[in-house]
């Protein structure tokens, strides 16, 4: 038990180096690693490390916590290692949201958010009473049918939105949202996202125990004097809302809230005591690397839900050749 | 307790941040208001221009019209739409400048070293405020309109401090103008006309319309057709039609863009296909492609003078019968971007195919 | 400790049997301290029974009291230290260690922000002791045999500390030897003051076994009282319908049937 704890004090560490090698990494003034010396003499070089990479950089940080934190929230609570918030309409959901704000609201940042958060809850909901109510298959099945549903009428309603978009300021920023990116990141898009995401996260990491418990049958956590649906709900709820912040300033960005929470369980085992901010801090490795690649690795941009998307689906890969997902059915 | 390394990391960063982003007073040389409405301050005349970013080939079309555009112009964005890069004729010096992607990101466009960027209007909300945060100047410019270019040529009059030549520029289009205009006005019969971008998307071919709002269809009206597509397109960008609408509507003459294909034999295969053989306009031989250099003459490039006239001849031939197009082509890109015979002869002429 | 600490009061509930809702209608008074049985044919509600206790189910009309004040003037945490529920089978489907499983237990007694602390820990490291398994403390919940499984249940329980355990048929799935075990663990439970509620399928064990015991047969029928006067050849072969004789050999009742 010591050992896991020593574990995750040495993941806190890598993530903060992690986070300053990247803040040094570049195309400026070359590709590559900028000498921290020229911050005292260039004032470019400091106006870019403090107003554009450090808070791309910490919104990067919080957008892979909120969405690792999230998706070992998703995977307890309905005890299935194969969800995560993108599976479950709530992805789309904030994106269709954000997308709705800019085109038809004409919006202020908060009003994104509010649109987001919205139909990102609404994604999630809709998921759940329609999985209530189909009469086929498994609890399972009937979750991941009815979240690929959802899911695809946001997606369909983004791209109905596409044609009443102006194609050259708002269609770009709808195509933005499908694939995912931190380029337009700057302090001010941090600080509305950072007082949401972190206070809902907070609310998680606070009663992250629990988690264990509502991953049992209902009928057991209620006899162990938890009300199952009421903290059900405030755990959602608060993934939901942490997750559509993020979102709606960095498009869909899909894998880490599946892949993270099984590499975290791997290492730490399940019991959500540590596993939660294991994977809350291997997540937010996870996604200031990716960002890094999409930012550096050529000249133009590589949005980064296709970095995330790639080094995610292959970790998987290598997860299920080990055979050793641990689902018993 | 996690937790709290994070808060001690921000309470770190923040005043530090605070002290490095502080605001410096500019004496300010220049004053430009762009038509997004925000206002440039410049110190001195730009020396260290940065184009960049979707549609850098209008803005380039633009910006080099100024005789000072090649020395001071460091950062080039990519002009290419299929036919070859117009600046490379323009800038003799273009080898030694850098080159930027149409997606790239603010630090590559900082590694310019750049006293001011220029872009196109609808990157205002995206790179250019990133780009802003360095505190490196953005202008924006619009170039949609015959009526935006003349603001364009009076702001870049100032950030080239050139003011005479961009007076010269707005007369050179204001005459051109009502050279057609003129005539157009005795019109009475506006023959219909319609207006199609083929384009050819995953190996499904589409015939699209411009809006209202478009040069596109601005040119058709100024040049004495009428737009019978206008209701189509509700929208804000190109509209896909079908070829039973364009039967539906059987337009007297038919013209016809193709951006990323070669105009030319998209005509030939559309001549050759027998569905399109009914149409009143291929019966009078009245389809045709809009002529295309380094750019087709239709968009809201700097070509659309061109374009204008040459519609105008087309819908009106009789009108127009003293119009020279080759001359006045020729005229175009002497006056206005300095180029010689010989150059004419081996870059515009030989992509025209005349 | 005496006194009674379980009543319902002419609850009715409603369950399927044999694909019609039927109504039954239950009056019973448990005595703290004591060991109660239910028995009956398979789906005849005892199961139902043991979650309208736990507060899991909904009754339709009558009133259930504990410890003398009515079951919904309890808070869910009250509750929860009040009463534990042994299921007859669990799914897991995340890897824990037992001891990680088995802590789960101490979650009525923690706060809802509260992580349990070093306490918690070795009231759940006792539990397992208790069912023989503090040895495996660290070993993962997947690998368990269906016996060793029921034993890591009941350990969870006992972590709780409730003043009532209801358990659902315990000993379905064991061998003779952790059957037994199990019957030990129960008696020293007895031993503590702990109300015990179980149903079996077992009427010689759950005989051997109970204060008190409670028959449920088909249509409406409940016999309940204690094993001497409830265990009759004539009562059993009307809840289980079938011809059944008691014999009774070293002071213990056997089941003869034919």
């Amino acid at each position: 038990m010591v050992k896991r704890e020593k574990g995750l004090l040495l993941l806190l560490l890598s993530v903060i180096v992690v986070f300053f090698i990247a803040l040094f990494l570049g195309r400026y003034p070359e590709t590559g690693f900028m000498n921290p010396k020229i911050l005292f003499t260039d004032p470019l070089a400091r106006k870019l490390v403090f107003n554009l990479r450090l808070p791309r950089l910490l919104t990067s940080l919080l957008l892979g916590m909120t969405l690792a934190g999230s998706g070992m929230v998703f995977q307890m609570i309905f005890s299935n290692p194969l969800v995560e918030p993108g599976f479950l309409g709530v992805s789309q959901g904030a994106a269709f949201g954000a997308a709705f704000a800019i085109i038809f609201l004409n919006s202020s940042i908060w009003i994104i958010q509010g649109s987001a958060a919205f139909f990102a809850i609404s994604g999630l909901g809709l998921s759940y009473l329609i999985a209530k109510k189909v009469h086929f298959g498994g609890w399972i099945i009937r979750l991941i049918l009815s979240g690929i549903a959802v899911s695809a009428i946001y997606s369909s309603g983004i791209g109905m939105m596409k044609y009443a978009a102006d194609p050259m300021s708002q269609l770009p920023e709808i195509t933005f949202w499908m694939l995912g990116g931190l380029w337009s990141i700057t302090w001010r898009e941090f600080w509305v996202v950072f007082p949401i995401s972190t206070s809902a996260m907070t609310i998680i990491y606070l009663l992250r125990w629990r988690l264990n418990i509502l991953s049992l049958e209902d009928e057991t956590a209620f006899s162990l004097g938890i009300s199952p649906g009421r903290f059900r709900l405030i755990f959602l709820i608060s993934a939901t809302i942490a997750t559509a912040a993020l979102i709606s300033v960095s498009g869909i960005i899909n894998w880490v809230g599946l892949i993270v929470p099984h590499i975290s369980r791997r290492l730490f085992r399940s019991d959500t005591t540590l596993s939660l901010p294991a994977a809350m801090l291997l997540g937010g490795v996870f996604t200031i690397f990716c960002d890094t690649v999409a930012r550096i690795s050529f000249a133009g941009e590589i949005p980064l839900g296709i970095i995330t998307s790639m080094i995610g689906a292959g970790f998987f890969i290598i997860l299920l050749l080990n055979k050793n997902i641990k689902v018993q059915k | 307790m996690k937790k709290y390394s994070f808060l001690v990391l921000f309470i770190i960063i923040f005043p530090v941040v605070i002290i490095a982003s502080g605001n410096k007073e500019i004496n300010t040389f220049i004053e430009v208001e762009d038509t997004t409405g925000q206002i440039v301050k410049l110190e001195k005349i730009p020396e260290r221009i940065t184009f960049v970013g979707k549609a850098s080939n209008i803005v380039a079309d633009a910006l080099y019209m100024f005789p000072e555009a090649g020395s001071r112009v460091v950062g080039v964005g990519n002009t290419n739409q299929r036919n070859g890069d117009f600046i490379e004729v323009l800038d003799p010096d273009y080898s030694n400048k850098i080159y930027l992607e149409h997606s790239v990101g603010p630090e590559q466009i900082a590694v310019t070293n750049p006293d001011l960027v220029i872009m196109k209007n609808f990157h205002k909300n995206g790179l250019g405020a990133s780009i802003s945060q360095l505190g490196i100047p953005v202008l924006y410019l619009n170039l949609e309109t015959p009526e935006s270019y003349v603001k364009d040529f009076e702001m870049l009059g100032k950030i080239f401090g050139n003011p005479r030549r961009a007076e010269e520029l707005i007369q050179y289009y204001r005459e051109q103008q009502d050279y057609v205009s003129m005539k157009i006005n005795k019109v009475n019969a506006n023959p219909d006309v319609l207006f199609i971008y083929h384009s050819t998307r995953d190996g499904v071919s589409a015939f699209n319309i411009p809006p209202e709002s478009w040069i596109q269809t601005r040119m058709v009206t100024m040049a004495g057709g009428n737009p019978l597509w206008v209701d189509a397109n509700p929208g804000n960008g190109w509209s896909k039609i079908s070829l039973e609408q364009i039967a539906a509507w059987n337009p007297e003459q038919i013209y016809i863009v193709a951006y990323k294909e070669d105009v030319l034999e998209v005509v030939e295969s559309i001549k050759q296909s027998s569905e399109w053989q009914e149409l009143r306009a291929l019966k009078n031989d009245k389809l045709k492609a809009f002529p295309v250099d380094f750019y087709s003459w239709d968009q809201s490039d700097s070509r659309w003078i061109l374009g204008l006239k040459w519609l105008a001849k087309q819908i009106h031939p009789d009108l127009f019968s003293e119009l020279n197009v080759e001359e006045m082509t020729k005229e175009f890109f002497r006056d206005l971007y300095f180029l010689t015979d010989e150059q004419y002869e081996k870059e515009i002429k030989t992509r025209l195919g005349w | 400790m005496s006194g009674t600490i379980v009543e319902l009061e002419n609850i009715s509930f409603s369950y399927m049997e044999e694909n019609s809702q039927v109504l039954k209608t239950v009056s019973l008074n448990l005595n703290a301290g004591e060991i109660i049985s239910i028995l009956g044919p398979n789906g005849i509600g005892k199961t139902t029974l043991l979650h309208i206790i736990l507060g899991w189910i909904e009754v339709r009309s009558g009133s259930i009291l504990l410890k003398g004040r009515n079951a919904k003037e309890y808070s869910r945490k009250e509750m929860g230290q009040l009463i534990g529920f042994v299921p007859q089978f669990e799914h897991i489907s995340f890897e824990y260690s037992l001891l990680e499983y088995v802590l789960l237990g101490r979650a009525p007694h923690l706060h809802s922000l509260q992580s349990p602390g070093k306490n918690d820990y070795i009231i759940a490291l006792n539990a397992l002791k208790k069912v023989g398994m503090d040895k495996l403390a660290d070993r993962s919940v997947l690998h368990l045999s269906g016996g060793e499984k029921q034993l890591l249940l009941l350990a969870r329980s006992l972590a709780q500390e409730s003043e009532i355990l209801l358990l659902d048929e315990p000993m379905s799935n064991l061998d003779l030897a952790n059957k037994i075990k199990i019957i030990k663990i129960l008696q020293s439970l007895k031993e503590e003051g702990v109300t015990i509620i179980f149903t079996s399928h077992e009427p010689e064990i759950a005989a051997d076994l109970s204060d008190y015991m409670v028959l449920m047969g088909q249509s409406f029928s409940i016999e309940q009282g204690i094993p001497q006067d409830v265990l009759t050849s004539e009562k059993l072969s009307r809840i289980y319908s079938i011809p059944v004789n008691i014999r009774e050999i070293d002071g213990r009742k056997i089941i003869l049937w034919h």
